[in-house]
C-alpha cells in the first residue's frame, strides 16, 4: 500500500515538475543560436534571430542543416518573439541561444524594457553571454563569418576565451541581472564590431560598453579594458600582454606576457574620503625582446619596475577618468555599502582616491634568475 | 513345506513385477538355476553394466556348489558387488529397477536383494559453455548427480560438507542433493530451503533445476534471486562462504542461494587474474549495467525535452541525423530494441557458428538498412547498440535490464527527466525490496551491514578475501 502511495506521489510531483515542458523531437524544432535586439526609429523593438534548421532534402535525398535569419518587430520583446514564429516551419527554440546581442542604439536607449522577457521565460538561458554590437542589427546578421556557420556560436566561443581575458569581460546574462541592481547599477558588457580594415571582414571584440541604470553611458577602448580588468580582476586574467620600454634602448620594446594575475581590494572610509587600496600581483614571462637583452638580475628587476610603473600610471589615469565621469565601474559603491552600512554616500567613486601597490614578478627558470 | 511357500512367493513376486512393468520392452528377466533353486535377476537393459552383472552377480550363483538359505549370508558370502542391500516391499523394488539397479528374487530363501551395477552412459566432464575463463579450471558439471558431487568433494575436503538427499516428483523421482557446510551455513537458511524442497515431493514431475529455482526465488521480479552455475570451483567457493547449493540429477547447473545482486557482476576470472585486471573488469561490468539501464532513457529525455543540456554542436548534429526519420524518437528506440531482441533470439537459437554470423551480419545489415530506409537514425542505432552490447557483459541480468529500460523509457516519454528520475527511483526501490531466502537482495549495498570483506566493486588481495570471508559470520 505504501509503495503504491509513493509511486502515486512521485507521479503527481513529476507532473507538476514538468511545467512548461512538452515532448518535442529534436528535429522538429528550429534552434536559435543568437538573438539580436535592436530598436527602430519609432521605438519599436526589432529582433533578429539567427537559427539552425535541420531538414531532409527531397532533391538529393540527404539530411542537411541550414542557417536561417528571421526578423520581427513588436511593441514588446514577447510580441516580437511571437511574431518570429509566424515565419518558421517549427517552433523556434531558444535553449541553444547562447548569445544575446543588443545594438548600440538599443543600449543607448536603455535595456530596461528589453530584458524582462528574457529573464521571465524559462526557455531563455540565464547563462547566455550578452554583448553590445557597435552597428545595426541588420549589419550583424548579414555578416557571414568564415570561422563558423553561425555568428552566435562564434561569439560564444570568443567570449569565453582565456586568451582574450584581458580585453574582454566574461559577462553573462545572470551576472548582468545581479549587478544591475547593486551599487551604482553599473555593468560592463563586451562591445563588438565588424572590422573591415583587413582583407576579410571579421567580428572583433572591441572594448567594453559601460551600462549604468540600464543605459550605455560610456565605452572603454580595448587598452582601457586591459587596465580596468587588472584593477577589477577577481582572478580571471589568464593571458594578456604588457609592453614596456627596453632597458637598454630608447626606441625598442619588451613584451611581457601575463601568466597569472590577482588583485585584492581594501577600502577605508574616514567619513569624508574613501581610500581604495588595490594590491595587484602579476606573474609575467618575457615574451618578446627587441634587439636582445642583457640577462642579469638587475635587468629583470628593472623590467619589473618599468612594468609596475606603467601599470600604476595607466590604472591611475583610467581611475581619474572614470572618477571625473562619476561612473563606478569598480563597484566601489557596493563595497562601501557592505563595509560601511550606515554611510550615506551618493556616488562613492567621486570621493575615492586610488592607492595601488603593484608587484610584477618575471617568471623563468631558476638558472636564468640566479645566474650572474 | 517351507520350500513350497517360498517357491509360491517367488512366482507371485515376479508376476506382480511383470504386471507392474508390462509393456516395457527394456526390462529384462534373467532366471538361473542354482544348486538350491531358482534365482531371478530383474534389470533394465542399457542401465546396467552387463559385464559386472555377469561377473559379480550371476556367476557366483551358477558356480556355487552350496548356497546358504539365509539372505544375509547371500549378501555377505556370494554377491561380489560393492553395493548390496535388501528391499522391503514391491514399490521399492520397482524404484530400484527403474533406477538402474539389479533386483534379485530367490525361490529358496526369504527376501529380495538389489545390487548396484549401474552402467548408464554419462557425458564426459567438459568445459563450461556459459562461464568460460582464461586461467581457471576447465571442468563443468554434468547431468549425473554423483559425478557432480564428486567434483565438489574433490575441491572441498572437509567433514563439515553435508549432503542431504531428496527424491522429487511422485512420478519422476528425481534425485536431489542439498549441499552445505555445517559450520558456516546458517541453520535458518538450511531449514528454509529444506522445507521448500520437501514441499515439492508431492508434485507429479520435477525434472530440472528451474523447478526448484521457481519455488525458492522471489516472485514478481525479473531479477533472479537464486543463482546457477556450471562450475564446481565456483560452487566450492560459495559453499565456503556459507551458502547452500542444490543439485538435481539430470541438470548440469547447480543452484546456489542466497544469491545477491552484486553476484551478477562477479565472474570466476576476477579471482584467477590479478587483482587490478579483476577489479577493472568488475567496475567495467558495473558501468555497463548503469549504461544499459540509463542510456536510452537519458538520450530520450535530452533529445525530446531538455535540449538545453546538450552542447549546440551535438544538438544540431543529432537534429540533422534525425531529420529524415518520420517517427518520434521513442518509437524509433523501441523499433531498434525490437530488432535487437529478434537478432539476439536468432543468435541464441541457431547453432553457435551460424548464430554468431547471424548476429553480426544481422546487426550490420539491419542497422544500415534501417537507416537507409529512414526508419531510424545513426545516433539512435548507436545508443541502442551501446545499451544492448553493455547487457552482454552481465548476461544474467539481461531480462531485468530489458524490462526496466523499457519502464524508464515509458516514464521519460511522458515526463522527460522527472519521469526518468521516477523510473529510476522505482527501479532502485524495486531492487531494495527484493529478498533472497530472507536476506536483502542488495546486500551488502543499501543495507546497514558493514562490508566485512572488500570484494564488492573491486577485488582486493585473495589473501584478505579468503581470511575475512566469514569474519563475524560463523555460527
Amino acid at each position: 500500500m505504501l509503495k503504491k502511495r509513493l509511486i502515486l506521489l512521485f507521479l503527481i510531483i513529476s507532473t507538476l515538475l514538468t511545467g512548461c515542458f512538452n515532448y518535442r523531437d529534436i528535429n522538429r524544432v528550429i534552434f536559435s543560436t543568437m538573438l539580436v535586439i535592436d530598436v527602430d526609429e519609432d521605438d519599436n523593438i526589432v529582433i533578429y534571430s539567427e537559427c539552425f534548421h535541420s531538414f531532409r532534402s527531397t532533391l538529393d535525398n540527404t539530411e542537411q542543416g541550414q542557417r536561417l535569419v528571421y526578423k520581427a518587430t513588436g511593441k514588446t520583446l514577447f510580441d516580437a518573439v511571437r511574431e518570429l514564429n509566424t515565419f518558421s516551419r517549427y517552433k523556434i527554440d531558444y535553449s541553444q541561444c547562447k548569445v544575446y546581442i543588443f545594438t548600440e542604439r538599443a543600449a543607448k536607449q536603455g535595456l530596461g524594457d528589453l530584458i524582462d522577457f528574457l529573464r521571465r521565460d524559462q526557455e531563455f538561458l540565464l547563462r547566455a553571454f550578452i554583448g553590445v554590437f557597435l552597428g545595426t542589427g541588420e549589419e550583424l546578421v548579414k555578416h557571414v563569418p568564415k570561422q563558423d556557420d553561425f555568428v552566435g556560436l562564434l561569439l560564444e566561443q570568443m567570449l569565453q576565451s582565456d586568451f582574450l581575458s584581458t580585453i574582454i569581460v566574461n559577462y553573462r546574462f545572470n551576472e548582468f541581472l545581479n549587478t544591475r541592481n547593486i551599487g551604482k547599477h553599473v555593468n560592463k558588457i563586451n562591445a563588438m564590431y565588424i572590422d573591415s580594415t583587413g582583407p576579410e571582414n571579421f567580428i572583433k571584440v572591441h572594448g567594453v560598453a559601460i551600462i549604468q541604470d540600464d543605459i550605455m553611458v560610456y565605452k572603454l577602448d580595448p587598452q582601457e579594458t586591459v587596465w580596468c580588468n587588472i584593477l577589477y580582476n577577481q582572478g580571471r586574467l589568464k593571458s594578456g600582454a604588457i609592453i614596456v620600454k627596453h632597458t637598454d634602448y630608447e626606441d625598442k620594446y619588451v613584451s611581457l606576457e601575463i601568466r597569472k594575475s590577482k588583485t585584492t581590494t581594501n577600502l577605508h572610509f574616514d567619513g569624508r574620503r574613501i581610500n581604495l587600496i588595490k594590491k595587484i600581483n602579476i606573474d609575467v614571462v618575457i615574451a618578446d625582446v627587441q634587439d636582445g637583452l642583457e640577462w642579469s638580475e638587475e635587468t629583470l628587476e628593472k623590467l619589473e619596475h618599468l612594468a609596475e610603473v606603467k601599470i600604476k600610471d595607466e590604472t591611475e589615469a583610467l581611475f581619474g577618468k572614470l572618477k571625473a565621469k562619476g561612473v563606478d565601474v569598480l563597484d566601489i559603491q557596493h563595497q562601501v555599502e557592505m563595509e560601511y552600512p550606515g554611510s550615506d554616500i551618493e556616488n562613492a567613486i567621486k570621493i575615492s582616491n586610488l592607492t595601488s601597490d603593484i608587484n610584477v614578478q618575471i617568471l623563468g627558470s631558476s638558472n636564468i634568475r640566479g645566474s650572474n | 513345506m517351507i520350500k513350497d511357500i517360498l517357491e509360491k512367493q517367488y512366482i507371485s513376486n515376479i508376476s506382480i513385477i511383470k504386471e507392474k512393468l508390462k509393456n516395457t520392452y527394456d526390462v529384462k528377466y534373467r532366471e538361473i538355476t542354482t544348486v538350491s533353486g531358482l534365482v531371478c535377476a530383474i534389470f533394465i537393459d542399457n542401465m546396467v553394466d552387463t559385464k559386472i552383472l555377469s561377473e559379480t552377480v550371476l556367476s557366483p550363483f551358477i558356480d556355487a556348489e552350496i548356497l546358504p538359505a539365509d539372505i544375509d549370508h547371500i549378501k555377505s558370502r556370494i554377491l561380489k558387488t560393492y553395493v548390496v542391500d535388501s528391499v522391503e516391499n514391491i514399490e521399492d523394488t520397482i524404484l530400484n529397477i527403474l533406477s538402474g539397479n539389479v533386483v534379485l528374487f530367490f525361490s529358496f530363501c526369504d527376501g529380495i536383494l538389489f545390487c548396484e551395477v549401474k552402467g548408464i552412459k554419462n557425458r564426459a566432464i567438459e568445459q563450461p559453455l556459459t562461464e568460460t575463463t582464461i586461467k581457471g579450471p576447465r571442468e563443468a558439471f554434468t547431468e549425473d548427480l554423483g559425478i557432480n558431487i564428486s567434483l565438489i568433494r574433490r575441491r572441498y575436503k572437509n567433514s563439515g560438507l553435508k549432503i542431504e538427499e531428496f527424491r522429487l516428483g511422485v512420478h519422476s523421482q528425481a534425485g536431489v542433493a542439498l549441499l552445505f557446510v555445517e559450520q558456516h551455513c546458517p541453520e535458518k537458511l538450511i531449514t528454509y530451503v529444506r522445507t521448500k524442497i520437501q514441499m515439492m515431493q508431492k508434485r507429479h514431475y520435477v525434472f530440472s533445476i528451474n523447478n526448484i529455482e521457481e519455488e525458492i526465488r522471489c516472485k514478481g521480479t525479473f531479477f533472479s534471486t537464486t543463482g546457477v552455475t556450471e562450475r564446481p570451483d565456483t560452487i566450492s567457493s560459495l559453499l565456503s562462504e556459507g551458502r547452500l547449493c542444490v543439485i538435481i540429477n539430470g541438470s548440469p547447473f547447480v543452484m546456489v542461494v542466497p544469491y545477491f545482486f552484486i553476484d551478477n557482476f562477479m565472474t570466476p576470472d576476477d579471482y584467477y587474474n590479478d587483482k587490478f585486471t579483476g577489479s577493472f573488469d568488475r567496475i567495467l561490468r558495473c558501468l555497463a549495467f548503469i549504461i544499459s539501464i540509463v542510456l536510452p532513457g537519458f538520450y530520450l529525455a535530452l533529445t525530446t525535452y531538455h535540449f538545453k543540456l546538450l552542447p549546440p554542436v551535438l544538438a544540431f548534429r543529432v537534429a540533422v541525423l534525425r531529420a529524415g526519420v518520420p517517427y518520434n524518437t521513442v518509437i524509433e528506440i523501441f523499433i531498434m530494441y525490437f530488432f535487437f531482441l529478434i537478432l539476439r533470439e536468432a543468435g541464441i537459437r541457431l547453432p553457435t557458428p551460424i548464430g554468431q554470423a547471424v548476429s553480426i551480419f544481422g546487426a550490420l545489415i539491419l542497422g544500415d538498412a534501417a537507416i537507409g530506409a529512414g526508419l531510424t537514425s545513426e545516433i539512435t542505432v548507436l545508443i541502442v547498440a551501446l545499451s544492448s552490447i553493455c547487457t552482454f557483459l552481465i548476461p544474467k541480468l539481461f531480462n531485468a535490464i530489458v524490462v526496466w529500460t523499457s519502464i524508464i523509457l515509458g516514464f521519460t516519454t511522458f515526463l522527460g527527466l522527472p519521469g526518468f528520475y521516477v523510473g529510476f527511483i522505482m527501479f532502485i526501490s524495486h531492487l531494495a525490496g527484493l529478498t533472497t531466502c530472507g536476506y536483502p537482495y542488495l546486500y551488502p549495498l543499501g543495507t546497514l551491514t558493514t562490508f566485512r570483506f572488500r570484494d564488492i566493486f573491486y577485488r582486493t588481495k585473495l589473501k584478505d578475501i579468503s581470511n575475512n570471508i566469514l569474519h563475524g559470520d560463523e555460527k
